[in-house]
């Protein structure tokens, strides 16, 4: 096993900021790197303070605090649910998300502001939905992981029937920003979402961030956790909201990411982190990272034309992620 | 040291009692062993202990304080528990994993000191794995696992330990190891209840055998006591002979075959 040394976060947090200043630069106006600096402290051509400014630093900014949610909630749903294939995207907060963003958008709605919540609404909904269904089989299946899993599946599979009634019966010009919304994209990036969505990552990661010493013990399994003193079913309840908090306020913000959350914490994994509280961390770093990198992919790799953000995650998760299981086969 | 008296566990649902009025009792220094067949009851004693199982009447107690009365960190603080079953989906270094059984000792921010670090070194030396510290925990045999799996208990440095099934899969040299150690656990003062279906090894190693069957205590005291022929046949329904074992003069059990039939 690779060890990790402390010289990592230094390079974890380079490239981040290094992908971060690639991406303000590059774009349809390519903006200099020292022109990127004047412009971030005001000074210079006004067109290039506005680009840097108003459009790029906002996008990158969200594109890394949507990396950072979806790489921490699948670092710590993986460990809770003892499975490395586990992602934020299976516990109903994707679809629960799109059911509340795809029904705004049909019920005509624009605004920033109404998409948002009606799909962080959608997300927390889906997530108690799945937690209900979890508990479905008393005591048997209350304080088993699997079942919630499963029950994750199962309120997807439903708001994905809710979601085509929803689309078959919206007007033709509704439906194609609530697809492109499913898509995931950070084109709508403002200084209020960057604020809202940095204050839900940092409030819910921190707390993720706490608790993360508890999922090293019940990475162990309930009989472990338990005999370690950790009041199993309550910590994977409670690790199980964090985690869809965290993810649910990404795809409020920027949409269906895929793959990100799935991805991630492998490559902290790889790093040689195990304990939970620093891979979470760097899971962030990675995820910020990849998704900077994709977001600046998206916008430039078909330019003028922009791409789904969700594809090129895809795009670039999926061979990762083929080559990993190869690997540790 | 633990308690369990007069107690009754039924599961919801089930028509019989899981555990139905057993009292026993797990010394400081001792090896107390709990056997009997599959659904006996061992393992729901275990759960009651932890706090995990209601219990109808009667007390689980743990260094004297009922165990419903204690939280699962104060619990985890008297009696480290080696379960039978162990998740390791995301393989880590042995040093790394024992230092989880310092768990129930980190304070508010849960991270680990230098005395957390000491206890972990002890643990590991005490279990006779302090070689695989660097390795990971899936490079590990079974055997060599097993020990690991107990360093980590001793390193919540708890007065009591109890393990689940500690040898099954091990080979005849590994079992031996395990139940040697576990022997010199009890000599160095901790008070040690092993859920074992191996009773030619607890006949040789336990203080006390406590065999329970449907629930109750059928049999219990030093191994020469329980180790009776016509009592276990009957316990297990099936033919077996007691002999010696020829080094320390043990009760030793034998399982006959049945007559073939022609």
């Amino acid at each position: 096993m690779r060890v990790f040394r402390p010289s990592y976060w230094l390079l974890l947090t380079i490239v981040l900021l290094a992908v971060a200043m690639i991406a303000i630069a590059n774009g349809p106006v390519s903006v200099p790197v020292f022109s990127v600096f004047d412009a971030l402290r005001g000074q210079g051509d006004p067109t290039a303070i506005a680009i840097v400014r108003d459009l790029r630093l906002p996008r990158v900014i969200l594109g890394a605090l949507v990396g950072a949610g979806l790489g921490a909630s699948g670092a710590m749903l993986q460990g809770t649910l003892r499975n490395p294939l586990a992602e934020p995207y299976l516990l109903g907060v994707s679809g629960g998300a799109a059911v509340g963003a795809v029904v705004a958008f049909a019920l005509g709605a624009t605004g920033e502001a109404a998409i948002t919540l009606a799909a962080f609404g959608g997300s927390v909904a889906a997530v108690f939905v799945t937690l209900a269904v979890g508990r479905t089989g008393g005591r048997a299946t209350r304080g088993d992981l699997r079942t919630l899993l499963i029950a994750g599946v199962i309120v997807g599979a439903f708001a994905n029937a809710v979601i085509m009634v929803a689309l078959a019966s919206a007007e033709p010009n509704r439906i194609r920003g609530a697809l492109w919304w499913m898509m995931g994209s950070a084109t709508d990036a403002t200084w209020s979402r960057v604020a809202w969505l940095a204050a839900s990552v940092l409030f819910v990661g921190g707390a993720v961030v706490y608790w993360a010493r508890e999922i090293d013990v019940l990475a162990l399994g309930e009989d472990t956790a338990v005999s370690l003193g950790v009041d199993a079913e309550r910590a994977g309840r409670r690790a199980f909201i964090l985690a869809a908090i965290l993810a649910a306020a990404t795809v409020a913000a920027a949409g269906l990411v895929g793959f990100v959350g799935l991805v991630v914490p492998h490559i902290a994994r790889a790093m040689g982190l195990r304990a939970h509280r620093p891979l979470i961390l760097a899971a962030g770093l990675i995820g910020g990272t990849l998704v900077v990198a994709a977001d600046l992919a998206a916008r430039t790799l078909a330019s003028p034309i922009e791409l789904p953000l969700g594809a090129i995650t895809a795009l670039l998760g999926v061979p990762f992620f083929l080559v990993q299981l190869r690997r540790a086969s | 040291m633990i308690a369990v008296e007069d107690l009754v566990v039924t599961y919801p649902g089930a028509r019989t009692n899981a555990v139905d009025g057993v009292s026993f009792a797990g010394p400081s220094g001792q090896i107390t062993a709990l056997a009997g067949p599959n659904g006996s009851g061992k393992s729901t004693i275990v759960r009651a202990l932890l706090g995990r199982v209601d219990i109808r009447t009667g007390f689980a107690k743990v260094d004297g304080d009922d165990a419903r009365t204690l939280t699962p960190n104060a619990i985890a603080l008297k009696m480290a528990v080696v379960p039978q079953r162990e998740e390791t989906t995301f393989p880590m270094r042995v040093r790394d994993y024992v230092a989880l059984g310092r768990y129930p000792h980190l304070g508010l921010w849960r991270s680990p000191d230098a005395s957390d670090d000491e206890a972990v070194h002890q643990s590991l030396e005490q279990a006779g794995v302090a070689d695989l510290a660097d390795r990971t925990t899936d490079a590990l045999s079974g055997g060599e696992w097993q020990r690991v799996r107990i360093a980590r208990a001793l390193a919540q440095r708890a007065r009591t330990l109890v393990l689940d099934e500690p040898t099954t899969f091990l080979d005849v040299a590994h079992e031996m190891a395990i139940f040697e150690l576990l022997s010199s656990l009890a000599r160095g003062g901790l008070s040690v209840l092993l859920v074992s279906h191996q009773l030619n090894l607890l006949a040789r190693f336990a203080d006390t055998i406590v065999l329970l069957d449907h629930g109750k205590v059928a049999l219990s005291g030093r191994p020469n006591d329980v180790m009776k022929a016509e009592r276990l046949e009957s316990i297990y329904g099936w033919p077996v002979v007691i002999t010696r074992d020829p080094a320390v003069g043990a009760p030793a059990l034998v399982p006959l075959r049945r007559p073939l039939r022609t």
